[in-house]
């Protein structure tokens, strides 16, 4: 079942990003990285795949020394494995509460979810000691929406769509879709003053990239001028490491509330799956009697298997680009320059030293993101803060390898929780700093529309 | 199955080919630099690869999953003899039908993309483990047991493994008489469950309606899934790739390297030999472009006019690979320690054929331009 591409054609395509740079007057490993053009399509540097098929998201880097790739397919079986109730012989532990049984079940050929989209759920203020959301008594922190044989799930959200007609600055109607949540079959009430944030599983490629950007290009990317005049003005998130007991700048997620993969990876396998390790070692649900299941297994998985699966993720190679010089395409990637989206959707980045995995380290990225958190507006505020993330604010996410979606997982729903149906609708929904990039394409021509959509479809 | 011990083996093997492929290497490379390239390749001539498309998706395809659908309906049928009349007669029969229905899954894991990834069919199908607490848990209830809670249930608890545990019992040696009530009951929610997916299946590739494979027929710029003919025929090598990748370093590995037979997917059945071969068959159909006597044109086609004597290896090494399978002293879950040699032979000769096809067979779709 939901099996992926293990093996990737490495040293073939390895072969090809070094000849690209080369023919490219690429500098050398030790010389400071220089960009090899828009026309390269090299996305994610020496860590770039060729491949347009339903297996983009999910090719190992090219770049991976022997030892890596080996560590990388480990790793694989480890995302890929669905885990079950225990006691059982083989992957063992799931639940009680759980929202899904495999990291691959919600990043489906590890890409975007459609309908495995989860929530998060917190008290009002924040917790005294790591700054983050308060756990929501009866709850915790996240709502498991699924539970073992026997056990209730504390809730099922349903969905209800408001459509919303509107017309383009030319007359040209488009539509949107608002979404509301209805909590079903709750297992006890649900305080009013709770707070609740949908989260749709994001694309899991290309993370090693991001994780090997330094915290000062994040802050030199905070501290620049806004010199279009729109108002964008980014921040990092700090938030909490668990196992330095400290906080630290945020990476990670819709909200930048994850330092780094290893506790993304290991906070997934205890909230999504019911999964502990030694990271974190109580179950979410400890604190709620009707889920004990008595059982002294925890930690049910090792530290070795949470850092195998944050390894998958940290070593996954980013989609090329393509049609890099068709006209159209290029007219759209002006477009997207011209309305103002490249002051958060960051076209260039150079990563720094990776702590552990040096392939990642060094690289010229195109990734169309600063990792930064922007204030959004108030169609897309959630109410709910995380750590230093004010409601409306979120993470820009990385454009890289969307042009893809489709290919990969059959559908094109955007924005954490899906609502959008399709690039423009992405972009209608964009408020707040993006107010003003905004405005300038609800002012574009059909054309002009066609070819922002085209751009993004090479990305 | 989920788990997998994999090692690549692939650094090793590409060093013997680098010097055959440096060349058109170098070509590719610096094309990147230049002028309206897609994938990084620079197409010379316009084969015209549609034919090969329409038959993978019509003729192999369409028609593995139309073999599926069928036959999964009739594994429903003998389960629901079965429930009736209990006897050693109509379990074997159930039995039977079971592995008549694993023959065409197995044989369309060359192409698990589109609808039955799209839609979360693969999962529903033919999840591995069998969640075997939770299944308890439920026939030891009070519940009812039909299509709304299998429904519920996650798909640890439904799809082929799921009938598999119930039909054979762990040791695949159950006897009528260990069957409950509630089991027989289990069983019917779950056969018709699977029935019912596997229609789904066949309905999404149904030429007759809003098929997928429209997309795989006629790649262009305003298709949403497949620019060109080069990714589509792409997704068919990954296909074929993926599958003989997840045979060698997952299904037989896992196993053979842990010698560890809980690790092992169709271990109820002791089907797993059948499973294998069956998943090389899909490789042989999708190359050939056949299926169940209609012979089309198939990558090897394609192949044969690039590169004769690869189109002869390919084909050579497909049967080389069903043959070694085939060749494990049966069944699987013994072969591991008492004919290790045997199931490791079977795992090179399918990792023959994987290299194969992604080293040797990949770099010719690049001649494809349109």
């Amino acid at each position: 079942m939901s099996r992926r591409r293990r093996r990737a054609h490495a040293a073939f395509y390895a072969l090809i990003v070094g000849l690209l740079a080369i023919g490219c007057g690429h500098d050398g490993p030790t010389d400071p990285p220089s960009d090899p053009g828009p026309t390269v399509p090299l996305a994610g540097g020496a860590a770039t795949v060729f491949n347009a098929t339903s297996s983009a998201y999910t090719l190992p880097a090219p770049n991976l020394a022997a030892g890596s790739l080996d560590r990388h397919f480990a790793g694989d079986a480890a995302f890929e494995a669905a885990y079950v109730t225990a006691p059982a012989v083989v992957q063992s532990g799931l639940g009680p509460a759980f929202n899904e049984t495999s990291c691959a079940g919600c990043h489906v050929r590890n890409g975007r979810g459609r309908e495995s989209m989860l929530f998060r759920i917190s008290a009002p203020g924040r917790d005294a000691v790591s700054g983050g959301p308060m756990p929501l008594p009866g709850f915790g922190g996240q709502l498991q929406q699924r539970a073992v044989f026997g056990a209730a799930p504390e809730a099922r959200i349903e969905v209800d769509w408001l459509y919303i007609d509107r017309l383009y600055d030319d007359g040209s109607p488009y539509s949107m879709r608002w979404p509301t949540y209805r909590a079903q079959g709750i297992t006890r009430p649900i305080p009013s003053s709770r707070l609740l944030s949908p989260r749709v599983g994001p694309p899991v490629f290309g993370l090693g990239l991001i994780e090997a950007i330094s915290e000062e290009t994040l802050l030199e990317l905070a501290a620049r001028p806004d010199t279009s005049g729109d108002g964008v003005s980014g921040r990092v998130n700090y938030v909490w490491d668990v196992e330095r007991q400290e906080r630290v700048i945020g990476r990670f997620g819709w909200k930048a509330s994850e330092p780094d993969l290893v506790q993304q990876s290991a906070h997934a396998f205890q909230e999504d799956m019911g999964v502990t390790s030694p990271i974190f070692p109580r179950e979410s649900t400890a604190d709620q009697p009707e889920y004990d299941d008595s059982l002294p297994d925890d930690p049910e998985i090792s530290r070795e298997t949470v850092e195998l699966a944050a390894f998958y993720l940290q070593t996954l190679g980013v989609p090329a680009r393509r049609k890099v010089d068709d006209p159209q395409v290029r007219a759209g990637e002006q477009l997207f320059a011209q309305a103002g989206c490249v002051a958060c959707h960051v076209a260039r980045i150079v990563t720094g030293a990776h702590p552990t995995v040096s392939e990642m380290s060094h690289q010229v990225i195109h990734p169309y993101s600063d990792f930064l958190l922007h204030d959004m507006g108030a169609a897309l505020d959630d109410g709910r803060n995380d750590f230093d993330a004010n409601p409306s604010e979120w993470r820009t996410p990385p454009l890289w390898g969307v042009g893809l979606l489709e290919t990969v997982n059959g559908h094109v729903e955007l924005m954490h929780d899906g609502r959008a149906r399709g690039f423009l609708e992405a972009i209608v929904w964009h408020g707040g700093e993006a107010e003003a990039a905004k405005q300038r394409v609800l002012g574009m021509s059909q054309s002009e529309r066609l070819a922002l959509v085209a751009f993004l479809r090479s990305l | 199955m989920e788990i997998v011990r994999k090692r690549s083996r692939f650094i090793d093997g590409a060093r013997s080919v680098l010097g055959t492929v440096v060349l058109g290497l170098f070509a590719v490379g610096f094309a990147g630099c230049s002028d309206d390239d897609d994938d990084g390749i620079d197409p010379p001539v316009g084969y015209d690869a549609e034919p090969i498309l329409r038959q993978a998706a019509h003729g192999v395809i369409f028609a593995t999953y139309e073999d599926l659908r069928f036959a999964a309906a009739d594994l429903n049928g003998a389960i629901a003899v079965l429930r009736v009349g209990p006897s050693e007669t109509t379990l074997a029969a159930a039995r039977s039908a079971w592995r008549a229905a694993r023959v065409p899954w197995e044989q369309s894991e060359g192409f698990l993309f589109g609808p039955v990834s799209d839609e979360g069919l693969d999962p529903a199908i033919d999840s591995w483990p069998v969640n075997e607490t939770d299944l308890n848990a439920v026939l030891a209830s009070g519940e009812e047991l039909d299509q709304e809670l299998i429904d519920g249930l996650g798909d640890e608890l439904k799809g082929f493994h799921t009938l598999e545990y119930l039909l054979f019992g762990l040791d695949s040696q159950k006897p009528i008489s260990a069957f409950t009530a509630r089991e027989f009951e289990y069983l019917g929610a779950c056969a018709a469950d699977l029935s019912n997916k596997t229609e789904r299946l066949a309905e999404s590739w149904d030429p007759k309606g809003e098929n997928f494979g429209r997309f795989l027929i006629a790649p262009g710029d305003d298709n949403p899934r497949y620019a060109s003919q080069a990714s589509a025929m792409q997704e068919l090598l990954e296909g074929m790739v993926t599958i003989a990748d997840e045979v060698a370093n997952g299904k037989i590995d896992g196993p053979l390297s842990e010698q560890d037979v809980t690790l092992e997917e169709s271990r109820f059945s002791r089907n797993s030999i059948a499973d294998f071969q069956d998943n090389i068959r899909s490789i042989q159909n999708l190359f050939l472009g056949r299926y169940d006597g209609n012979d089309g044109p198939g990558f090897d086609e394609f192949v044969r006019a690039n590169d004769p004597g690869l189109e002869a290896r390919v084909k050579t090494e497909i049967q080389a690979a069903i043959d070694a399978i085939g060749a494990i002293p049966a069944p699987f879950t013994t072969a591991i320690f008492e004919a290790p040699q045997a199931v490791a032979a079977a795992q090179i000769a399918v990792r023959t054929l994987q290299d194969t096809i992604d080293r040797d067979v990949r770099p010719v779709l690049a001649d494809l331009s349109r």
